[in-house]
Order: structure tokens, then C-alpha cells, then sequence
């Protein structure tokens, strides 16, 4: 018998939801996860993409059996690169935003356009228009060309491991298997007990575990962004407050 | 006890409970393959989820029992039992001196329970 990292969780589902079948339950915990992480940017991948003369759009290089959910940050030189929606000061092109307060009631611009074209990287700004391909705006100079420009995208698990029958489900680094296991489970547990007219349905248990994943995934959500590290708010009320 | 994996052990696990194990049979194999083939009709219905990823219903051809019989029937194992008891249940609503109605209603009744309920 082999071991896969899904093993205890299929096998936990399998008890806590008598009847159900294997189709469903691979179906069910597909779209957990696919909910759990389009919601939580818990699946990170960073990829490195060389700037080239005069290219301004570059292909995604992510895992198989991934696919895209969101650009999380773009780096270059350990510099964060603005995204086109997040340009300020400047006068875009067709990607960018031209802010109200930028311009003076009749129009005219109160900004330099020449300063603004481009930052010191070279790179103007980036922006995704589908999830298959990233644009930079702007000419990435030769010294610019010698980094790589670094994209951290956020992933989630990608349809055609359902659609055929290749039985693999190592996509994902195989850590999320534990350290996100109540959280699947709960999800799993609260979809498949959701169900009309099965064996499995129970209307208590879906709403439980249905309560205990949204719970789940709003504290992931924030590990997500601040590491799994104990007791590191982003923000807290100032002492006295209230 | 038959794995239930074709058509053949379906129809033998049906004779059994339909005690017709001997030629010439009281139902013969086409009835009884008619009836398998409505019971997955009938499984696609109440249990879409039987039938992932594409949803066919499978289908054999009653016509010819020999071919039929060694045919793979595509069922999760936990639901095969359950259609047995629709075979034998709708073999039995035929008008029969060796039949009553309740025990056919009974039968359909408990494949409908097993597909829907887990204590049944």
C-alpha cells in the first residue's frame, strides 16, 4: 500500500461522512481547497523573470497542477515595483491612473511628466491583465536587465487534476497537508453535509464545520500575510482605547 | 457472496433472492437486464454523485444475455448491494403467483433508503 500526504484526510472524511463515495469526496475537497486558497493567498510561489529589450509582457511560470489567483508583489533589485493602479504622481499610459489631484481644474498637469515616466529600476509599473502573463510599461534600461524582476503570485489548485484521471495530488507543497488539515477537513465536512438527499447529510454538522472553515480561513488569511509567527498583529487598538 | 463486478454476478446474486437458480428460469436473463438498466436510471437520479466525473449511465444490451453477462457494471461498492434489492424488487411487481406486491415494495423501497439514508 503506498502513503500519500492525503491519506489522513481522506481517511478522516471517509469516517466522519459514512457513505460517501470516493468521486464525491475527491470532488469536495477539490473545491475546499480551491475556496480555501483563492481566499487566504496561503500558496505562494515566487518566480524570477528576466527583463528583456523591448518586451513588455512575460509568460507565468508556476507548478503544475496550479493555477494563478492573484500578482501578490513584484520585486527588483529587493525594491518593490508599484503596480500600475498604484502609481501616484505620475501620468500613465493606457495601464496606469491619472489621480484628480494631480491635474489642475483646467486640466493641465501639476506634475513633471518627464520625472515621473519612469523609477530609478528602469521599470515603470506592472500590471495582469489575465492570469496568464504580466506586462511591465516602460523600457527596462541595460542596467535594469542585469536583475531579474521576482513576481510572488498566489496560487490555488488547478481544475485539470479533476478532469483527468492522473491521481496526482503533490501540486502543493506537501506541508499544507498538516498544517491546513482541520481547515480542509471542516470545509469538506461542511459541503459534503450540505448536500440534499445523500447518506451523509446532516444539517448540524454542515453548519458547524461550515462556521469553523470561514473561521479558519480568516485566521489564515492573516498568517498569510504576517508569517506563522505567534502574536505579530499588524494593528492593534493604542492601550486605554475604548 | 459474488463481488457484484458484472452483469453475470448481478444476475446470479438477483436469482438467489428470486430463488429462480434453475432452467427453465421463471425471469429470464433479459427481464432481469432491462431491470438493472432502469436501476442505474433510476441510481443516476437520486445519486448523481455515483456516476462522477461524467456522468454516463451505462448501459447493456439485453439482446444478447451471453455478451451481457460478462459485461463490468461501474458501481461503487457500497451501492452495489442496493442494486440488487431494485432487480429483485421490480422482477417481483410482474403479476406472479410466487410474488406479492409488499415484498416487491419493500425491495424498491430499501434500494431508494440505501441511496438516500445511511441507516436503512
Amino acid at each position: 500500500m503506498s502513503c500519500s500526504p492525503s491519506d489522513r484526510l481522506v481517511q478522516t472524511l471517509t469516517i466522519e461522512a459514512p457513505g460517501v463515495t470516493d468521486g464525491m469526496l475527491k470532488l469536495a475537497l477539490f473545491n475546499t481547497m480551491d475556496e480555501f486558497y483563492k481566499r487566504t493567498n496561503a500558496w505562494k510561489h515566487e518566480q524570477d523573470i528576466t527583463l528583456e529589450e523591448d518586451t513588455y509582457n512575460y509568460d507565468v511560470d508556476i507548478p503544475n497542477g496550479s493555477a494563478v489567483v492573484r500578482l501578490m508583489l513584484v520585486t527588483h533589485q529587493g525594491v518593490p515595483v508599484p503596480s500600475a493602479t498604484q502609481q501616484a504622481a505620475v501620468t500613465q499610459s493606457s495601464v496606469g491612473t491619472l489621480l484628480p489631484e494631480l491635474t489642475f481644474p483646467d486640466g493641465d498637469a501639476a506634475f513633471l511628466p518627464a520625472q515621473t515616466d519612469m523609477d530609478p529600476s528602469g521599470i515603470f509599473s506592472y500590471a495582469v491583465y489575465r492570469p496568464n502573463y504580466i506586462s511591465v510599461t516602460g523600457v527596462p534600461d541595460e542596467q535594469a536587465r542585469t536583475y531579474p524582476m521576482r513576481a510572488l503570485w498566489a496560487l490555488t489548485v488547478a481544475k485539470g487534476c479533476l478532469e483527468c484521471e492522473c491521481g496526482d495530488w503533490d501540486m502543493m507543497p506537501e506541508w499544507h497537508w498538516d498544517q491546513f488539515f482541520q481547515d480542509w477537513l471542516d470545509g469538506t465536512l461542511g459541503r459534503l453535509m450540505s448536500m440534499p438527499a445523500k447518506p451523509w447529510g446532516n444539517k448540524e454538522g454542515a453548519i458547524l464545520h461550515s462556521k469553523r472553515f470561514r473561521n479558519a480561513m480568516a485566521l489564515r488569511m492573516q498568517e498569510s500575510r504576517r508569517g506563522y509567527v505567534f502574536a505579530v498583529p499588524g494593528w492593534r487598538f493604542p492601550r486605554g482605547w475604548v | 457472496m459474488p463481488a457484484l463486478d458484472t452483469v453475470g454476478q448481478y444476475l446470479e446474486e438477483a436469482r438467489r433472492l428470486l430463488q429462480d437458480e434453475r432452467t427453465p428460469y421463471r425471469y429470464p436473463d433479459d427481464d432481469l437486464i432491462d431491470a438493472l438498466n432502469i436501476g442505474m436510471l433510476e441510481a443516476r437520479r437520486l445519486r448523481a454523485d455515483l456516476f462522477l466525473p461524467l456522468f454516463d449511465i451505462p448501459w447493456v444490451d439485453p439482446a444478447d444475455p451471453t455478451a451481457a453477462k460478462a459485461k463490468a457494471v461501474t458501481m461503487d461498492p457500497m451501492y452495489r448491494q442496493s442494486l440488487v434489492y431494485y432487480v429483485v424488487g421490480r422482477a417481483q411487481l410482474r403479476d406472479d403467483e410466487s410474488t406479492t406486491d409488499s415484498r416487491a415494495a419493500a425491495l424498491l423501497t430499501k434500494f431508494t433508503q440505501q441511496m438516500l439514508v445511511i441507516a436503512s
